[in-house]
């Protein structure tokens, strides 16, 4: 059995408590790795470890092209130890290895090289002259924050993680990460992987341990200036709760009930699987899943058809195996909340038409079938409310401005996309949705030059490329005046006589 | 355990029931929490009010709801009972 410790300080430790506990993975509901559990004083311990590397200086003073040249050697790391990565992700969180092999590990690799490229074309001081009142130089610049914090989820832990961790580090922070208690080991194995890279020890920390006593010390430690996370609306609003005792800055990456609206003159057969590869990709434990497929009402039968056709070329099996397309739920909790909804969503009159239970032969791990509900009405709960699971809602509209009007009758507002091949008409309904990420005749493509992020109760901030480098950064103006006596400070006149 | 983490704690607390897409729909254990608008009371429990945000109201007016209390030693809710090792779960749909 693996086991790993918390990675504080450069160093592999156990929890100051002692506690461990061991990592099940969901395909087959057996324990695979042991792993420490932190408790309060390991938080504050990691958190230290932080401060005192950020008060010393060793990596906001490293100049840029030293940090860059840093992010690029952490990219190859993760590249040497893909294999190692994709299995241990497979694992943790029942992603398909196809999935971790092929997304997960080149998708964390690439986000340290955007940011290394973001960090290079940022300017760290920019100048600017001024004649009024007074002549002055006037200079921009961009500091770190200093501690940073990032309380991801197990979704896409390794990946969520390497979108805390590398802007963090190409803005010259030090950092403390959080995992996901259900699956916490990429994240360790990062730690590890950034200082092999010639990261300092303390400038990047992950700990493992339950969201109530850690996750609740770092959202409030005085010593964190920033904390970023990714999960649930519900944490989310907590988290800003209790970082707003210390004033400090916070993103937030939350829900979503992304609408995928198919306009009447897309190609149906390739909307239909994009439909389905919308909601269903991992198990559809995606923050910006297109939940709410949106089709014409007299196209609605024939779309609905050819999604249930499509699905039969989803593959469920063990996680291990490449010719396994999708996986089991993470966890019982998960699989007990879509089976929760399927129940709710049956309850509130919609027709389920595929799936709506556990697939037949698959007694053993958290495996859920791709459902599909039609007849859903957009203000049902099934519509309304995020399941994270192989649960997608297929509405009816009557025309254009009804679907944006669906679309956008959400309090969530993360993704979404429009079908049609008329690009010009895609893009103005692009433009009326408000979301941060719409995609057009694509889904789930995220690139790491491109800012994330959700409107309304989908989070606070954007995430990737300048955006998300910018939301590590503090801003300085520093107003140059000139050495002149009294008299030639004219504004001087306001107060004296 | 709320007659526990009442005694541990000294600012008022608050049972929310919320749902979202990585904890489930459980309550969720608060100090001094910042209710959302329109959050609706639907009851409490050793003295402990609890509220579901305005999307869940309706559905929670006219029928019982057991709150219950079980082993987990790995949930990331920031509920006040799981430094204890628990976890709050609703018992019903």
């Amino acid at each position: 059995m693996k086991e790993f410790g918390l990675f504080i300080n450069g160093q592999w430790e156990a929890a100051k408590g002692g506690k461990t506990t061991q990592s099940i993975n969901p395909a087959t509901e057996e324990p695979w790795a042991t792993v420490a559990v932190a408790d309060r004083e390991d938080a504050r311990k990691a958190v230290a470890a932080a401060k005192k590397a950020h008060d010393a200086g060793v990596w906001r003073g490293t100049p840029k092209e030293e940090r860059a040249e840093v992010l690029r050697k952490i990219a190859a790391g993760i590249g040497e130890r893909a294999e190692e990565l994709a299995a241990a992700e497979a694992l943790d969180s029942g992603a398909t290895i196809r999935k971790s092999t092929l997304a997960d590990v080149p998708s964390t690799a690439d986000t340290f090289l955007k940011f290394a490229d973001a960090l290079m074309a940022d300017e760290e001081e920019t100048v600017f002259e001024e004649a009024a009142p007074v002549p002055s130089r006037n200079i921009i610049r961009k500091e770190p924050i200093g501690v940073c914090v990032g309380i991801v989820p197990w979704n896409f832990p390794m990946l969520m993680a390497s979108w805390k961790i590398a802007p963090a580090l190409a803005a010259g922070n030090t950092v403390v990460i959080k995992p996901a208690s259900n699956t916490p080991v990429t994240a360790l194995l990062m730690g590890e992987i950034c200082s092999q890279a010639g990261v300092p020890d303390g400038v990047v920390n992950v700990i493992s341990g339950p969201g109530g006593s850690i996750g609740e010390e770092l959202a409030s430690h005085p010593d964190v200036g920033k904390v970023a996370f990714t999960g649930s609306t519900e944490v989310g609003r907590r988290i800003m709760q209790l970082a707003s005792g210390t004033v400090k800055k916070v993103t937030l990456e939350l829900g979503g009930k992304s609408p995928n609206i198919i306009l009447d003159d897309a190609d149906l057969d390739t909307a239909a699987l994009a439909a389905l590869f919308g909601t269903f990709f991992h198990q559809g434990q995606i923050c910006e899943s297109g939940t709410r497929v949106l089709v014409q009402k007299d196209q609605y039968d024939t779309f609905v058809e050819k999604m249930i056709a499509g699905s039969s070329k989803i593959q469920l099996g063990d996680t291990m195996d490449m010719m396994t397309s999708m996986g089991p739920l993470v966890s019982k909790t998960q699989y007990d909340t879509v089976e929760n909804y399927v129940g709710v969503g049956k309850d509130e009159g919609a027709e389920c038409v595929l799936g709506g239970s556990r697939p037949e032969g698959m007694e053993k791990g958290y495996y859920y079938s791709p459902t599909i509900f039609a007849g859903v009405d957009n203000k049902m709960r099934i519509a309304q409310e995020e399941i994270f699971g192989p649960v997608v809602s297929v509405i009816p509209y009557d025309d254009e401005a009804d679907a944006v009007g669906i679309a956008n009758d959400s309090m969530y507002g993360l993704g979404g996309a429009v079908w049609s091949q008329n690009e010009e008409r895609a893009l103005g309904v692009a433009r009326q949705i408000e979301t941060g990420t719409v995609w057009i005749n694509d889904y789930h493509l995220l690139n790491a030059r491109f800012p994330f992020g959700g409107y309304k109760q989908s989070g606070v901030g954007r995430e990737l490329g300048a955006w998300g480098l910018h939301e590590y950064q503090e801003v300085k103006h520093i107003h140059v005046g000139e050495n002149v006596p009294a008299d030639q400070k004219i504004y001087f006149g306001m107060l004296f006589n | 355990m709320l007659r526990r983490i009442g005694a541990e704690r000294g600012g008022a607390l608050t049972i929310t029931i919320d749902g979202g897409c990585c904890e489930g729909t459980a309550p969720h254990l608060y100090e001094d929490y910042v209710l959302p608008y329109g959050s609706h009371s639907i009851g409490e429990a050793e003295g402990i009010p609890i509220y579901v945000p305005p999307s869940f109201k309706d559905d929670y007016d006219d029928r019982t709801v057991t709150i219950d209390l079980v082993d987990d030693m790995g949930s990331d809710a920031l509920s006040l009972e799981t430094e204890h090792g628990v976890r709050l779960v609703l018992r019903h749909r």
